[in-house]
């Protein structure tokens, strides 16, 4: 190859080592420095040319962000729809000019964009007077639909007679049972509080049952509680003697052992036939020490002695 | 009264009188150095250039006079239920949107709890676009109630630029 540009030859002059070269060298050669040409008049010779280390960052493409939406809000708009129900602020959404904070210095209070005081507080935007109002309405009609369910008389039985005053239910009906039900900030709804039940009846007695086993059958809906009270379950019959809450004394090992004892006393000494208050005080005193410990029996054991 | 006006009252006993190093050893925990609240409390520079949100600006003796809190539970009032475990999850709750919503929030996580709904507030940065931000919204959504076994809702506020919550600079 012969033909050697104006602008080869320069490049040449600056950049010794590339002199002796193939043809397509050549032509690379002169593209490269015909580019550089154009930008610069001088170029700066390199003894050691530098790596091209130009690191092709991905540049974040910006994605478009519509303007806030608040900004194009018409003013008759119907804003119980714009905000239906309770939700963290967000400024885009509320046309508002608001500010939350303490003021630095002599500045306004911080606005609502990027503002987290006003994310933190509780809002009232979905309790406003037309959004109430709208939600009476609907309750109101949903009244009338069940008035009118409720009178008709295909659904209904005839009212007892003679329970029409609340005096006169009281004494036919006298026991209440009172149920508590509390709700907490949480995932669960068990409450040990809830657990209690109080049973009434009439103005005599007040006393209460704590009900462990139906609570975990139902502890949100108090009528199913007591509908669920009223059930056997079939795995109630698998109880065993450990499962007992309570110690009876009828039908365990200690009436079989005490049976065994009389009986072996009676072929082999030949005595009297054991008395029913003993066997009766034997029980008792069993029985006591399974469900109340060993120390009541202690407090006891003296006076009964006294007694005898 | 300081320990060395209570030696010259005589209320201090022999014992310290003899033992010098008891005595230091006792008093250094009341020392002005230890009784130093520094937490929440962030250092000035020289030139005044550290960015602070409101957040930080207001250490934590301003709560509930210029800041609020940011985890809303019933589970600290008189009678309140499962206030340990509350508090464990929502750490757990804070460092997962820290992790998963990594370099993008601009802001402490705030959490409200109604009933059993929990609400994650949070400042997010306009850095990813819209469909990832839709996906790892309902991933998050999707895995923090399955683990806390009970409705997540995420309530996102986009900001353009952290430099949207700088309160003041120290």
């Amino acid at each position: 190859m012969v033909i050697i540009r104006a602008s080869l030859g320069r490049s040449l002059f600056k950049n010794c080592k590339s002199a002796v070269s193939s043809s397509v060298q050549f032509r690379q050669a002169s593209q490269t420095a015909e580019q550089e040409d154009e930008t610069e008049e001088f170029r700066v010779l390199q003894l050691i040319p530098k790596k091209n280390v130009q690191t092709n960052r991905r540049k974040q493409r910006q994605m478009p962000v519509p303007p806030p939406r608040s900004e194009k809000m018409p003013v008759d708009q119907h804003w119980p729809s714009v905000w239906p129900g309770p939700r963290t602020f967000h400024p885009a959404s509320v046309p508002l000019p608001l500010h939350q904070g303490y003021p630095h210095k002599k500045n306004a209070p911080p606005g609502k964009v990027g503002n987290a005081e006003l994310m933190k507080i509780p809002n009232f935007l979905h309790l406003t007077p037309p959004a109430i109002k709208q939600q009476c309405e609907a309750l109101k009609i949903i009244n009338g639909v069940r008035e009118r369910l409720s009178n008709r008389t295909e659904f209904c039985t005839e009212w007892p007679k003679g329970l029409e005053t609340p005096e006169q239910q009281e004494a036919h009906f006298p026991i209440e049972v009172i149920t508590n039900t509390y709700c907490h900030s949480s995932p669960s709804i068990r409450d040990p509080l809830a657990r209690i039940v109080t049973l009434k009846v009439g103005y005599l007695f007040d006393f209460i049952t704590h009900l462990d086993i139906y609570m975990y059958k139902c502890c949100c809906c108090n009528t199913c509680f007591l509908l669920n009270l009223q059930k056997i379950e079939p795995w109630e019959k698998e109880k065993g003697l450990a499962d007992m809450e309570l110690f009876i004394w009828e039908g365990s090992a200690s009436e079989e052992n005490l049976g065994n004892f009389l009986q072996y006393r009676e072929k082999s000494c030949g005595g009297d036939k054991a008395k029913e208050e003993d066997t009766i005080k034997f029980k008792d005193a069993v029985t006591s020490i399974f469900n109340d410990g060993l120390y009541p029996i202690l407090d006891i054991l003296p006076r009964n002695i006294l007694i005898n | 009264m300081d320990i060395f006006s209570a030696l010259h009252k005589n209320v201090i006993p022999l014992l310290f009188l003899k033992n010098a190093h008891l005595r230091n050893s006792r008093t250094i925990h009341l020392s002005a150095v230890c009784s130093k609240s520094q937490s929440g409390r962030y250092k000035i520079t020289p030139k005044g250039d550290r960015p602070l949100t409101y957040e930080m600006a207001n250490p934590p003796h301003w709560i509930a006079h210029r800041k609020s809190w940011n985890s809303f539970n019933t589970t600290n009032l008189l009678g309140g239920l499962r206030s340990a475990e509350t508090a464990v999850e929502d750490l757990f709750i804070r460092k997962f949107m820290v992790g998963t919503w990594h370099n993008l929030i601009a802001n402490e996580v705030i959490i409200k709890r109604q009933h059993n709904i929990i609400r994650i507030a949070v400042l997010v940065r306009q850095a990813l676009n819209p469909r990832k931000m839709y996906f790892l919204l309902g991933y998050t959504e999707e895995l923090l109630s399955s683990w806390l076994q009970c409705p997540v809702t995420l309530e996102l506020q986009t900001i353009e630029d952290k430099n949207c919550t700088i309160y003041k600079y120290i």
